[in-house]
């Protein structure tokens, strides 16, 4: 039976600018995983929720990853890896620390944060105490979540000094660097066959893009929102706009509504939109648009 | 009009140079400050701007800036990163309250790069930015620092000739920022 969160799959919003509609799939809800039709998502404080066949299903654990035939979750330290046909576990063990997950049928691949920093680790399923760490980040917040299709792991490192966008080869442990900008900051990276998927926010707009992983244009603009902060007259009060220098040429209403974390499918591209809440929390919403 | 090469040679200019230099320096002087007072600027675009040389490019428009160049909003003197936001000292991005922007997991929100405007304008249009001199005004009360940011340029941000205005050794005026001082006048 449906259920009132996924009674608001079927609530069409026109996001404000927005390229494409967007269908909203669950708020709050995000960080979404996708494989064929079944979509896994993560609610803050409760935890993460499986839609297959229309029907929503509440997950025994937190921050859900699907890929090939498997799925998988945590309950604190202790991560599961199961069937994601009956969800039944065919790997539990304790990881310490760990934050995100994204998994195959040949690997497991997670986040987590040690000692302050943060590091992407990858496990074969086939030898689970084999494990290779990828990456890492001297603080928290600079490495993103990590999404992995075949045997390419893809993320986001962003910093002060810009951000990238990567992936990481299991089979031949070669990294790559797929895009990076000094000016925009390019997060949260999803894969399809030869399609890229990823968030690029800009001083005047923040866009949702879906390119060639191997190419370096600009790629289709899916969805877009406002620029995160607007922008002064550029000159004083009573003075003239002679000499003024405006950042955007068209003076942006701005939002603080955020894209986040995204996932793509044959038919659909979804993303996590964050909005602020109290204290500097943001909850999230998920997104599905059209592709 | 004066123009800026020839005004950068008078003896007014050189002496608020100097005079607003000691007075950043030693938090203020009643005599100094009422000299400032005294030279306010003919309006430009923004207060103490004295020429027609454009703003260097800045995240949220009017080219306000720290003390060491990098950008704050002009509105009320927060720091802002290269996408115009909000940040804290390490360049985190946080609300209109100041709390830090954090992921629904808890994690703080990357920060995005925070570039010295001058060094923004460098980079855009391909020359290497140097801060030369300043000049010093009383703008809303408080004494504000207006700077050059010079290199070895034809052309200002205007995209005509540029002048030497308080750009040193051959270089010249590319762009104009200011920095707004707590020191009362």
């Amino acid at each position: 039976m449906l259920t009132a969160r996924v009674a608001a799959v079927l609530v069409v919003a026109l996001a404000a600018g927005g390229a494409s509609a967007a269908t909203r799939v669950a708020s709050p809800g995000g960080d979404p995983s996708v494989e064929g039709t079944d979509l896994v998502w993560q609610e803050p404080g409760v935890g993460g929720f499986l839609l297959r066949n229309g029907q929503q299903t509440q997950l025994p654990g937190n921050d859900p990853a699907l890929g090939d035939t498997r799925i998988a979750w945590h309950v604190d330290e202790a991560v599961t890896v199961a069937d994601s046909a009956t969800l039944t576990p065919v790997l539990q063990e304790a990881i310490p620390g760990v934050q995100k997950l994204a998994v195959s049928d040949e690997w497991l691949v997670y986040r987590i944060a040690v000692s302050g920093k943060e590091e992407l680790r990858a496990q074969s399923l086939a030898d689970p105490t084999s494990t290779k760490t990828l990456t890492q980040a001297k603080a928290p917040g600079r490495l993103g979540r990590p999404s992995l299709s075949d045997d390419l792991v893809l993320y986001h490192v962003a910093g002060p000094g810009g951000s990238a966008l990567f992936f990481y080869d299991l089979s031949t442990g070669k990294r790559r660097q797929l895009r990076s900008s000094k000016v925009a900051q390019l997060l949260n990276p999803a894969r399809l066959g030869g399609k890229l998927l990823y968030v690029r926010l800009a001083r005047c707009s923040q866009q949702l893009r879906l390119g060639a992983l191997d190419a370096n244009g600009a790629g289709r603009v899916l969805y877009k929102l406002p620029p995160l902060a607007g922008q002064d007259a550029g000159h004083e009060r009573s003075h003239t706009r002679q000499g003024e220098h405006l950042p955007c040429a068209h003076p942006p209403k701005p939002t603080s509504r955020m894209l986040w974390t995204t996932a793509l499918s044959g038919t659909d591209a979804y993303v996590t939109v964050l909005r602020p809440g109290s204290g500097g929390r943001m909850t999230p919403s998920l997104l599905a648009i059209s592709r | 009009m004066l123009s800026e090469a020839v005004a950068e040679k008078s003896s007014r200019r050189g002496f608020l140079a100097r005079t607003g230099q000691l007075l950043l320096a030693f938090s203020g002087s009643g005599v100094i400050a009422a000299a400032l007072k005294a030279q306010r600027a003919e309006a430009f675009h923004f207060c103490g701007h004295i020429y027609t040389t454009g703003s260097c490019p800045h995240p949220t428009g009017l080219p306000r800036i720290d003390r060491a160049g990098f950008p704050l909003r002009a509105s009320d003197g927060r720091s802002v990163d290269d996408l115009g936001r909000l940040v804290d000292l390490k360049g985190r991005p946080v609300d209109a309250q100041g709390d830090l922007l954090l992921e629904p997991d808890g994690n703080p929100l990357p920060p995005a790069p925070r570039t010295r405007i001058c060094e923004v304008a460098a980079k855009e249009h391909h020359f290497k930015a140097y801060h030369d001199g300043s000049w010093y005004r009383c703008c809303g009360g408080h004494i504000r620092r207006l700077m050059d940011c010079c290199g070895y340029v034809r052309n200002r941000i205007n995209g005509d000739a540029a002048l030497t205005g308080y750009c040193y050794r051959g270089r010249k005026v590319f762009c104009v920022m200011y920095y707004d001082s707590k020191i009362k006048c």
